[in-house]
C-alpha cells in the first residue's frame, strides 16, 4: 500500500493534520469570531462576517463591568495565591516522599493517588458547612484553601516525580559543601529541576483558574471567580447582545492558553514526566 | 589536626546490618582507603563519616570531638563523587565558588581561591564553561576542584575513578596523589580497585560483609594478609592455594593434600601454628614468591603441567597444574616455559601464607 | 582545541600550597555549645524520618482539615435523613438513604445515561487520541507548531468548553448547522441540543475535546520513546505497516492506553461543568448524569442525606472501575507471563 503513489502519504498527512487542528481550534476560532461581531451578522442564515464592522467594544464593554473585572481580579488573585501555596506546601512534601526515609511512605503516596479520585461532588456540602463554621464563605481565603486542598495531591504527586530523578549524589555534594537539606532543596534539587516544577506550577495555576464547582457553591458576592461569573451570564444573557458573552467567554479563557503556549516546552515534558505512575 | 576515628560504627537498615562495629584510627595527614567488593559497606561508612548517612550506633570523633550527629556541612569535609554530581545549572566557576558563597566568603576572596585553584588543575580556561560542556576528565577535575577550594578539614572519595576509562584513570590516579603528597589533607578514599588501593594509600582497610577485615600499612596488607580473604582479594594475579594437613615430622614441615606431599626442612622449633599438633590449613603463595624449575624437584614443591601463560610483556605468569591442584608463578619472559610443559613449582616456606582452613585466619 | 585531559606533570604553583595551609587555619569547626546545640543545629541533625513528618506536617494538615474531614463528613451525611425543606435535624437513617437512592427511577435512569456517556467520551477521546499522537509522530513541515497547537483544549476551563461547544451547536448562530446547511446536508438550522441522545453525544464529544490533548500528549512521548530498532528488527522480519503497528506499536503501548482509559473514566463519571453550562441537564433530565443529580438533590431539593449517599455510590463506582481496569491489566500481564 505504501507503493501506491509517492504522493500520497504526504498528501494524506497534511489533510488528517489540517483536520485535527480544526477540530482543536474551530470552536474557540468560533467564539472568538462571535466576540468581534455584531450579533446581527452570525444570526443571519448563512453567517456573514462583514470584517468592516470587526469592533473590540464587547471586551470593552466587558471590561467595563465592575462585576466581572472584580471576578477576573478574584481568579487571578485566588489562583496566584494557590498556585504559590500549592507549590510550597507541595514541595515541603513532596521532597521528604522521593528522598527521605521517611516511615509509612508508600501509604502516603497510595493515599494521594486515591485522593485524585474523590469526586469533588461528594464533597461540596461538606466544604460549605466547613467553610460556614470557619467563616470563610464568599471569601479569597476559603477558594484558595479548598483548591489547594484540592490540588494538592496532584502537586505533591508530579514534584515527587521530578525530585526523585535528582541524582542522590548532587544533593549530597550540596549537603558537603554547606547547605542544610533544605538548603540543598533550594538551591540544587529546585534549579536542577525547574522545568518540571514550572509544569506544575502552571498545573496549579490553571486548575484553580478553571476550577468552577467549589466557586458555585461557596461564593455568591464578593469573591465570585470568573467561571462562575461566565455561566451566570451565560445563562441570564437571553435577548441582549451574545457577542457580550462570546467576549466574556474569551477573556476567561485567555491567561490559561497564554500561559500554555508561552510556557509549551515545560509544560510538554512537565505532564510527561509528572504525571506518571 | 584532622585525625578521624571511628569507635565501633554501625549501620543498619531495617534487619540488614550493612555496617558492624567497624574501629578505625584515621591519622592527620594519612591517605586511607576502605576496600571491598560492591555490597561490602565502604560507602556506607564513607557517607556515615561524611554526615549523609546516619550513624546507627557507634562514634565518630574528629581531632577527638564527637561529630557523630552533625549535619555534613558542620563537619569541614569535601567530598569527590562517583558520577561527579557536578551542579548542571552552573558553569565550572560557580560550580567550583558554591561552598565559599555558602559560608559567605568575600567576593574578591571567592574570586581568588577559584581562579588559584583552577589553575593549579589546569581548568582556567573553562571556568566560564557550562558543565554539559566538559568531557569526562575535565569534569572529574572540576569536581576535584571542587572539593579542594573549601580547604576541607578531610577529603573523601567515593570511588572517584570508576567512571573513567582506564588510560584517564590512571593519570587521574597520580595526579590524586600527587595532590595528597603537597597538600597532605588526611584523605578518605573508597573502593573496590585494589590496585588503586595500593598505589594511593598510606593505609588500607579491607571490608566484607560490613566488617573490617584488617586494617593496615598497604604494605603490611599485601606482606602479610591475615585473613584468607584479604590474601586473595589483594594482589595481582591471585594468590595460589594449597588446601591439607600441615604437621611437623622428623625436622620437616609437612603438607599433605590430595596426591601432593610437600616438605620443607625445619630448623628450630615447629612453627607456633603446629603448637598443637597437626592442623588443616590454607597455604597460599604469591606468584613472584613461586619460582620454577626443571621438573622432578619434589622436595618443597611439586611437579607439574604448565597449563596457562600470560605474557604481560615484562613478566609472564606461569599456571602449573597437578591433579586438583593450581599455582602460578612469575617468570622473566625469555624463560618461560611453553603451554602442556613438564615444570617443577617450588614453594619458598619463608614465603608461604598459612590460614586456618576453618576460621580463615592467618596462623603464621 | 581542548586542553589536554591531564597534564604529565601537575605541580601546584608553590604559592597555592602556602595559601591553602593559610586557609586551613582559618576553617575552624563550628562553634558548638556541647550540651545545648541551637534550634539550627537540631533542625540540622534531625533524623530523617522526624524531618521528614516535619515537613510533611503542614501539607498533611490542608488535606485532614479540607479533604479527608469534608470526605468523612459526607460519609455521615449518607447515613441520616437531612431534609433542609423540612427540618434543619438529623435523623438517623442507616442504609435508608442508599436503599431509597437505589430504588429511585431518576438514579437509575441517570445511571445507565452516566454509564452510556462515560463508554462514548473513553471510545473516542482515547481513539483520537492514539490517532492524533500516531500523525504527531509522523514527520512533516510545522510539526512542533501542531503539537502546541493542539494542546490548546487542555488549557480551556470545562466550564468555557461547555459554553464554546453550546455556541458551536447553537440553534440560532452556531457554526455547525451555518456549515452543514451550506454543504446541503440539512435543509434548515437544527435545534441540535433539544434531543437527549444528540445533546449526550455532544457532551461526549465536547469532553473528547478538552482531554484529548493530555492523553494525546502522553501517548505520544511512549511513541517517542519505543526504540527505533525494534522497526527495523520487525522490518527484517517481513512486516508491513499494519503488521508493525499491530505487533510492534501497540503491545508498547498497552499500558499507557490502559493509563488513559482509567483518566478518562474518572473525569467522565465526574463531568459536571462542561454539561452544566452546555445544556443545563437539559433536554428535560436528558443530559443529568450521576454527578449532576447529586447537585439537584443538594442544592434544589435540599435532601442532604440523599445527596451524600448518592455521592458515596458515585465515588465507589469511580473507584471500581478506575481500580479495575489496572487489575485486568495486571491479570493479563500475568496470564502472558505464565504463557510464556
Amino acid at each position: 500500500m505504501s507503493r501506491a503513489s509517492p504522493l500520497i502519504r504526504p498528501v494524506t498527512v497534511y489533510a488528517l493534520v489540517a483536520l485535527v487542528l480544526l477540530w482543536t481550534v474551530a470552536p474557540v476560532a468560533w467564539i472568538a469570531t462571535m466576540s468581534v461581531q455584531p450579533e446581527i451578522n452570525y444570526v443571519s442564515v448563512p453567517p456573514r462576517l462583514r470584517l468592516e464592522q470587526t469592533s473590540l467594544r464587547w471586551y470593552a464593554a466587558t471590561l467595563a463591568s465592575p462585576e466581572f473585572v472584580g471576578a477576573m481580579r478574584t481568579s487571578a488573585l485566588v489562583s496566584m495565591a494557590t498556585m504559590l501555596l500549592c507549590l510550597t506546601l507541595g514541595t515541603l512534601a513532596a521532597y521528604p516522599l522521593a528522598r527521605l526515609n521517611v516511615p509509612h511512605r508508600n501509604l502516603y503516596l497510595t493515599l494521594s493517588v486515591t485522593a485524585r479520585m474523590v469526586p469533588a461532588m461528594i464533597l461540596i456540602i461538606p466544604m460549605f458547612l466547613l467553610l460556614r463554621s470557619l467563616q470563610l464563605l464568599d471569601t479569597h481565603l476559603g477558594l484558595i484553601a479548598v483548591y489547594t486542598a484540592f490540588l494538592l495531591p496532584y502537586v505533591i504527586w508530579m514534584l515527587k516525580n521530578f525530585f526523585e530523578q535528582v541524582p542522590y549524589a548532587l544533593e549530597a555534594a550540596a549537603r558537603m559543601d554547606g547547605c542544610s537539606r533544605l538548603g540543598a532543596l533550594v538551591r540544587v534539587i529546585i534549579p536542577v529541576t525547574a522545568p518540571g516544577v514550572v509544569a506544575t506550577a502552571v498545573f496549579a495555576f490553571i486548575g484553580a483558574w478553571n476550577e468552577f464547582l467549589f466557586g458555585l457553591i461557596l461564593s455568591t458576592r464578593l469573591a465570585v471567580p470568573v467561571t462562575v461569573k461566565l455561566s451566570s451570564l451565560v445563562s441570564t444573557t437571553f435577548h441582549s447582545d451574545t457577542s457580550l458573552v462570546a467576549a466574556a467567554g474569551m477573556l476567561a479563557l485567555l491567561p490559561p492558553v497564554l500561559l500554555v503556549f508561552v510556557l509549551n516546552r515545560f509544560i510538554v515534558r512537565g505532564l510527561v514526566e509528572g504525571m506518571k505512575y | 589536626m584532622s585525625r578521624v576515628e571511628l569507635r565501633a560504627l554501625s549501620k543498619t537498615f531495617g534487619p540488614v546490618h550493612a555496617v558492624r562495629d567497624v574501629s578505625l584510627d584515621i591519622p592527620d595527614h594519612s591517605f586511607v582507603t576502605l576496600l571491598g567488593p560492591s555490597g561490602c559497606g565502604k560507602t556506607t561508612t564513607l557517607n556515615m563519616i561524611a554526615g549523609l548517612e546516619r550513624v546507627s550506633r557507634g562514634e565518630i570523633l574528629l581531632d577527638g570531638r564527637p561529630i557523630t550527629g552533625w549535619a555534613p556541612h558542620e563537619r569541614g569535609m569535601a567530598m569527590v563523587f562517583q558520577n561527579y554530581a557536578l551542579y548542571p545549572h552552573m558553569n565550572v566557576f560557580d560550580n567550583i565558588a558554591f561552598a565559599l558563597k555558602l559560608q559567605r566568603r568575600p567576593r574578591d576572596e571567592i574570586d581568588r581561591r577559584v581562579r588559584a585553584t583552577a589553575e593549579a588543575l589546569e581548568l582556567g580556561p573553562l571556568l566560564g564553561r557550562r558543565i554539559a560542556q566538559l568531557s569526562g576528565g575535565q569534569q572529574q577535575r572540576v569536581a576535584l576542584a571542587r572539593a579542594m577550594v573549601k580547604e576541607p578539614r578531610v577529603f573523601l572519595f567515593d570511588e572517584p575513578l570508576s567512571n573513567l576509562d582506564a588510560g584517564l584513570r590512571t593519570r587521574m590516579r597520580v595526579e590524586i596523589k600527587r595532590l595528597h603528597q603537597q597538600l597532605r589533607t588526611t584523605s578518605i578514599f573508597v573502593t573496590h580497585d585494589q590496585e588503586e588501593a595500593m598505589i594511593l594509600s598510606d593505609f588500607v582497610a579491607v571490608m566484607r560483609d560490613g566488617i573490617v577485615v584488617q586494617y593496615g600499612p598497604a604494605q603490611e596488607i599485601y606482606r602479610r594478609p591475615s585473613h584468607l580473604y584479604v590474601a586473595t582479594f589483594i594482589g595481582k594475579p591471585r594468590m595460589g592455594l594449597v588446601a591439607g594437613q600441615l604437621r611437623a615430622a622428623a625436622g620437616n614441615v609437612e603438607l599433605v593434600a590430595e596426591g601432593l606431599h610437600l616438605r620443607w626442612p625445619l630448623d628450630g622449633p615447629p612453627p607456633p601454628a603446629l603448637a598443637a599438633g597437626e592442623r588443616e590449613v590454607l597455604l597460599g603463595v604469591r606468584a613472584e614468591d613461586a619460582r620454577l624449575g626443571p621438573p622432578g624437584a619434589e622436595r618443597e614443591g611439586f611437579t607439574g603441567e604448565v597449563e596457562l601463560l600470560e605474557p604481560l610483556g615484562s613478566d609472564t605468569y606461569v599456571e602449573v597444574r597437578r591433579g586438583p591442584h593450581r599455582l602460578t608463578a612469575r617468570v622473566e619472559p625469555d624463560s618461560a616455559p611453553r603451554i602442556g610443559d613438564q615444570v617443577s613449582i617450588r614453594i619458598p616456606w619463608g614465603r608461604v601464607h598459612l590460614f586456618d582452613a576453618a576460621s580463615e585466619r592467618r596462623v603464621n | 582545541m581542548e586542553p589536554p585531559c591531564a597534564p604529565h606533570e601537575l605541580t601546584l604553583p608553590l604559592i597555592l600550597v602556602e595559601q591553602q595551609t593559610k586557609w586551613r587555619m582559618r576553617t575552624t569547626l563550628p562553634e558548638q555549645t556541647e550540651l545545648r546545640p541551637s534550634l539550627g543545629q537540631r533542625l540540622h541533625r534531625m533524623s530523617e524520618a522526624r524531618f521528614g513528618l516535619l515537613l510533611l506536617a503542614p501539607a498533611a494538615l490542608i488535606l485532614l482539615l479540607f479533604l479527608a474531614f469534608p470526605l468523612a463528613y459526607a460519609g455521615a451525611m449518607s447515613l441520616f435523613r437531612i431534609e433542609l425543606t423540612v427540618s434543619p435535624d438529623w435523623r438517623w437513617a442507616g442504609p435508608g438513604n442508599y436503599l431509597s437512592v437505589l430504588g429511585e427511577r431518576a438514579v437509575r435512569e441517570s445511571l445507565a445515561r452516566t454509564l452510556a456517556f462515560a463508554a462514548l467520551t473513553v471510545g473516542t477521546s482515547v481513539l483520537l487520541a492514539l490517532g492524533v499522537a500516531l500523525l504527531l509522530n509522523e514527520p512533516f513541515r510545522g510539526r512542533g507548531f501542531a503539537r502546541v497547537l493542539v494542546l490548546l483544549p487542555w488549557a480551556v476551563a470545562p466550564v468555557v468548553a461547555g459554553v464554546l461547544w453550546r455556541y458551536l451547536f447553537h440553534s440560532n448562530y452556531g457554526l455547525v448547522n451555518a456549515l452543514l446547511l451550506q454543504a446541503g446536508l440539512i435543509p434548515a438550522y437544527r435545534v441540535w441540543l433539544d434531543s437527549a441522545p444528540v445533546a449526550i453525544t455532544i457532551a461526549a464529544l465536547a469532553t473528547a475535546w478538552k482531554t484529548l490533548p493530555f492523553l494525546a500528549l502522553i501517548i505520544l512521548a511512549r511513541l517517542q520513546s519505543i526504540p527505533e530498532s525494534l522497526y527495523r528488527a520487525a522490518r527484517m522480519d517481513g512486516a508491513g505497516v499494519l503488521a508493525r503497528f499491530r505487533h510492534v506499536t501497540l503491545p508498547q503501548l498497552r499500558g499507557i492506553l490502559i493509563f488513559a482509559v482509567v483518566m478518562q473514566t474518572i473525569v467522565a463519571l465526574q463531568s459536571f461543568d462542561l454539561i452544566f453550562t452546555l445544556t443545563r441537564g437539559g433536554p428535560g433530565q436528558g443530559t443529568v448524569l450521576l454527578s449532576y443529580l447529586v447537585f439537584i438533590n443538594a442544592f434544589e431539593r435540599l435532601s442532604l442525606g440523599q445527596a451524600a449517599a448518592l455521592a458515596a455510590l458515585l465515588a465507589l463506582l469511580i473507584v471500581l472501575l478506575g481500580g479495575l481496569a489496572p487489575l485486568l491489566a495486571a491479570g493479563h500481564r500475568r496470564r502472558e507471563a505464565r504463557n510464556e
